[in-house]
């Protein structure tokens, strides 16, 4: 159509063509001004995401990953393929080469590489796998271990850990359903060892999405808000610990003592606290880092230490944990108080095409993540994905570490701060807790609002510390600190911290 | 011409700011006044006017603002020539602010009520209208306004959400619930405990509100079980565990306040719950926050099949209909096919044609994939091996036991029964050959035991040979259990023997006959190092059509 045609006014649909034009005037006016604002910095700055394609219709569901040492990646799927990925690294300069390494295994959801074999841990065993003939196929299919129960529940999924330095692979499995466990250890933590032999060594796990290690190679796993879950949560699996959810303690019968004697139930009749029941089941340990429910995600999954030495950018020793329903990765700092772990998640990055499940991040600092969005959505979108994660070099402002003290906390940076917006009023604190009982999930409860006060900024300004009035055992203590400045003006890339105080150092 | 409507649209939009939502009505109306005029009395063109009086609209007149709204969101098919130009859909031109203060303008301009339209329910009507591409039928208008002015059908809706594992709606009367809680827009939902995967109740209840005396049908849709109860009678019982599918139910309503009652319970898997109504006022209504059309199919994925290829077979581990957990199906080349069962160690059947659909499998959670083609041959399913003492002793085929169910709720004295590996047992995992044929591993006391298949023909037919490899010292009166069917009459001296509807061969042992309380059984007694051969042979040439 064509505005400067002379219009007929007989003709009805050129009146709005005729009346119009300095109406479409006035909006591209206001539309110019909207533009010109100075660039933020952002999360694609400093970390890229680079998407992969499956061959063909298949579907890479992926629920594990694992390097190989030619340096292909090996990925299973929820489908129960497992494929290997040559130049998983370069893609997309030099194409990645896809290979089924086997199929179809019954929905694996770890993976870890040891002397020549391929170790998946699918729902109803730990298998090893090789290629004996070398054409690229495994022919083995050893089970390694399989002494635990399946009763044909799609709920009772078994996530493997990689290999600790004992040669065990860390099995969590999940509940029957949400509230049962029907079969033999559901809601237990199991080690499987190289050499096939189980070893029971945890209990009152929920539905987790992942177990992995921590860099001093402690495991934690991922747990599900639900049941005895007021939020999702990074949990520590400190051998003979329980953690919570009490319905896969009727296998202690089975456990001939591994861990000791069956804890005592918690209180059924109550919303609880972690904090209180604590004192009442000695073994109880408190979720590590608590990731609360619908503020930073619905569902934690896999779990990779940075052991890159920097490779990866400024985290090296800490922590990544995956989050299915928001497509994103978070970042956790973890330090003991009293023997506890506990510690601060962060906002990491997030973007990612589908629900992010597996994850793997290399020595060589790439990081690589994959999942799915079925039964349980994603906001990426995608059936599934594999996608790598690869640090652009430039150091984003960002609290390094948040660290508990007596009276408060201490923040390190990854770069100065601007002294002068390092005052009380650029940061605010919110702390809650949540029930702690057999109802499925809980709200925050016993909120309060510390106040919050900078006792001291260090000369080198990559430090500051805080005092928090009052400090709640047992609450997550939300920081924000958003009006914080580097050198250059800008705000921090993530404002919020979210640490759970288990413990509070005496000093 | 619709960008260009939509950037006028916009304009004006951005020249409101600030001012009142009548102002952004008028300013917005200022389009709409092209054919219907400034005065809302439709704008000449020459006889006819080029779009309806708004002060004589049922639309504008009417008591509740959504008839309007839908007007404006989707336009009026064009069904005579009363009129120069057509209503047409302006959802994509207006938002929902602009959509509410037209509405408001011309309800107050031109002898409408005036009461407030929000911005939130013109958000609401469009996504309820979401799924509409063509402008509505002025019967369908008539419906919309009887239907809007005859207010939400369920109204004061309390919801109460049990847990327990039930395969029939329970007495939920006897339970305590464990959460409760209300339902403010009249809509059935699931989403009230989208929190829960498996294992619980929801009793859904409260007015139901009758505005026309007629027939009503409903359309109760669930997964697992449900019922619809209305006035204290049962309208619709669907009940019992079962894939998401529609039953209806008919009943005549008079015009007035009446109770509703609907019962639902999940087992695992899918969970869905959906209820819509039917009858000659009001059109179809959807009751809940899924919109299900009476008499609609199930949810039924596209199969999704798995074919060998290339002259190799696939080994495909899911959850699988007649074995344990631990199934593992084999698709052989050719169109012969099993599911060796890892929780029994054992053959569980075979069968012909095409192999696997892993649709139910690979969609939504995965509830296990299904073998295709023609019919399962079970021989034998169960734990393979046995020391008997006496031949009267009887086969036990699983390993299971019992434990007290003590957990977080009352009814600590329940006991479930479970699968638990059998101690002289042990699953080794399988081996592919080079045409990726599995011979699957085990030990058995002090026996280390290879099973392989191999699929072929013999005299025309089908047949599957079966070689068990046992190599070790077998415990005393060690059986290996070849059938658990009766064996028919000898025929002649053929070795051949007659085992439901297949035929097997028995080499490398002499099978021993047994009938122990009423179960006859083929068995062979074991020693030591041996090799059985068992060909399992097909009576009946194939029916199936086999897969290229």
């Amino acid at each position: 159509m064509n505005l400067a045609k002379p219009s007929n006014p007989n003709n009805p649909s050129n009146l709005y063509f005729t009346m119009n034009a300095k109406f479409i005037l006035s909006f591209l006016l206001i539309a110019c001004v909207a533009v010109g604002f100075a660039e933020q910095p952002k999360e694609s700055d400093y970390y890229t995401i680079t998407s992969f394609q499956a061959p063909g219709d298949h579907q890479a569901e992926v629920g594990g990953i694992a390097l190989m040492p030619d340096g292909k990646v090996a990925v299973c799927t929820r489908r129960g393929q497992i494929w290997t990925i040559d130049n998983a690294f370069t893609h997309p300069e030099k194409p990645a080469e896809w290979k089924v390494f086997a199929e179809y295994l019954h929905e694996p959801l770890g993976l870890a590489y040891k002397d020549g074999w391929l170790y998946a841990v699918q729902r109803p065993e730990v298998t090893r796998l090789k290629d004996e003939d070398g054409d690229g196929r495994a022919d083995i299919f050893e089970t390694l271990n399989d002494d635990w129960g399946i009763n044909g529940n799609y709920h009772e999924y078994t996530f493997g850990s990689r290999f600790d330095k004992d040669d065990n692979i860390w099995c969590v499995l999940c509940l029957t359903g949400s509230f049962t466990a029907d079969s033999l250890y559901r809601g237990w933590v199991l080690r499987v060892n190289k050499d096939g032999t189980m070893t029971p060594t945890a209990c009152g796990v929920r539905s987790p999405g992942g177990i992995g290690f921590n860099a001093e190679g402690d495991v934690f796993y991922t747990d599900n808000q639900g049941a005895w879950n007021g939020s999702s949560s990074l949990k520590w699996v400190k051998p003979g610990s329980f953690q919570g959810n009490p319905n896969g303690n009727i296998w202690f019968e089975y456990a001939d003592g591994a861990i000791g004697d069956r804890p005592p139930n918690p209180n059924f009749d109550i919303d609880d606290r972690i904090d209180k029941a604590r004192e009442q089941i000695p073994t109880f340990i408190p979720p590590a880092v608590v990731l609360p429910h619908k503020r930073v995600g619905n569902s934690p999954t896999g779990i990779e230490p940075d052991m890159s030495g920097g490779k990866f950018g400024p985290f090296a020793g800490q922590t990544f944990v995956g989050e299915q329903t928001l497509s994103r990765v978070h970042r956790v700092y973890l330090e003991q108080v009293n023997g506890i772990y506990q510690g601060a998640m962060f906002p990491f990055l997030e973007g990612f095409k589908s629900g992010n499940i597996g994850l793997l991040l290399t020595d060589d600092g790439v990081m690589f993540t994959g999942g799915s969005n079925r039964g349980w959505g994603a906001k990426g979108g995608q059936p599934y994905a594999f996608e790598r994660v690869n640090w652009t070099g430039k150091t984003p402002f960002e609290i390094h570490e948040m660290r508990a003290r007596k009276d408060g906390f201490e923040l390190t940076f990854t770069e100065p701060v601007d002294k002068a917006s390092a005052t009380d009023s650029s940061f605010s604190m919110e702390a809650f807790t949540y029930d702690y009982g057999k109802k499925y999930g809980s709200p925050e409860v016993d909120a309060l609002a510390p106040t919050v006060t900078v006792t001291s900024v260090a000369d080198d300004g990559k430090s500051i510390v805080l005092k928090v009035e009052p400090m709640t055992k047992g609450h997550v203590h939300a920081l924000k600190a958003s009006r914080l400045k580097n050198q250059s003006g800008n705000g921090l890339l993530h404002s919020e911290a979210y640490y759970t105080l288990n413990e509070i150092p005496e000093s | 011409m619709k960008k260009l409507i939509a950037l006028l649209l916009l304009t004006s939009s951005a020249y409101a700011q600030g001012n009142k939502t009548l102002e952004l009505g008028k300013q917005t109306f200022a389009a709409c006044s092209l054919c219907h005029g400034a005065d809302g009395k439709g704008a000449k063109a020459g006889d006819i006017i080029m779009a309806p009086n708004l002060h004589e609209s049922a639309f504008v007149k009417s008591t509740e603002a959504e008839p309007l709204v839908a007007v404006i969101l989707k336009g009026i098919h064009k069904e005579d020539a009363k009129y120069l130009q057509q209503m047409v859909p302006l959802e994509a031109a207006l938002n929902d602010e602009q959509i509410a203060a037209v509405a408001a303008y011309v309800r107050k301009e031109f002898g409408g009520p005036t009461t407030v339209i929000k911005p939130n329910d013109v958000k609401n009507w469009r996504k309820e209208y979401k799924s509409r591409s063509v402008p509505w039928k002025r019967s369908e208008l008539a419906q919309i306004v009887a239907r809007a002015e005859a207010g939400q059908m369920l109204r004061n809706v309390s919801y109460a959400v049990y847990q327990g594992k039930w395969s029939k709606l329970p007495d939920f009367s006897t339970m305590e619930p464990i959460q409760r809680g209300e339902i403010k827009n009249g809509k059935i939902t699931l989403d009230v405990v989208k929190d829960l995967k498996d294992n619980f109740g929801v009793i859904y209840e409260g007015d139901l509100k009758i505005a026309h005396t007629d027939t009503y049908e409903f359309a109760l849709h669930s997964d697992d079980g449900s019922a619809l109860i209305i006035d204290g009678e049962n309208v619709i019982l669907h009940d019992g565990i079962h894939p998401g599918s529609v039953k209806t139910g008919k009943e005549k309503l008079e015009a007035g306040e009446h109770t509703f009652k609907i019962l639902y319970f999940e087992g695992s898997g899918q969970q869905e719950l959906g209820l819509s109504v039917k009858a000659k006022a009001i059109g179809e209504i959807a009751l809940s926050n899924r919109a299900l059309k009476a008499g609609k199919k199930a949810k039924v994925y596209p199969p999704i099949i798995l074919k060998p290829e290339n002259g190799e077979a696939i080994v495909h581990r899911a959850f699988l209909p007649n074995a344990k957990p631990r199934a593992i199906g084999v698709g052989y080349p050719g169109g012969i096919n099993l599911v060796w069962d890892a929780d029994v160690l054992n053959l569980a059947y075979m069968w012909r044609g095409e192999f696997m659909d892993t649709s139910p499998h690979w969609n939504a959670r995965g509830s296990g994939s299904k073998p295709v083609g023609g019919p399962k041959v079970e021989i034998a399913h169960g734990l393979p091996f046995q020391q008997l003492e006496s031949l009267d002793e009887t086969w036990v085929p699983f390993s299971e036991a019992k434990i007290k169910y003590e957990r977080d709720k009352p009814n600590p004295e329940k006991e479930i029964t479970f699968n638990i590996n059998h101690p002289d047992y042990q699953f080794h995992g399988y081996r592919l050959d080079k045409k990726r044929f599995p011979t699957f591993n085990y030990t058995y006391q002090d026996l280390e035991v290879a099973d392989t298949f191999t699929p072929g023909t013999s005299e025309g037919k089908d047949t599957i040979v079966r070689t068990i490899s046992i190599n070790g010292k077998a415990g005393e009166n060690t059986y290996f259990r070849i059938s658990d069917l009766a064996p028919g009459e000898p025929r002649g001296d053929s070795e051949w023997i007659q085992i439901g509807s297949m035929e097997i061969l028995i080499e490398g042992a002499d099978p021993t006959f047994r009938n122990t309380r009423g179960k006859k059984e083929v068995l062979a007694l074991i020693e030591g190092d041996s090799e059985i051969k068992v060909t399992y042979r097909w009576n009946e040439p194939r029916k199936t059509v086999e897969p290229k």
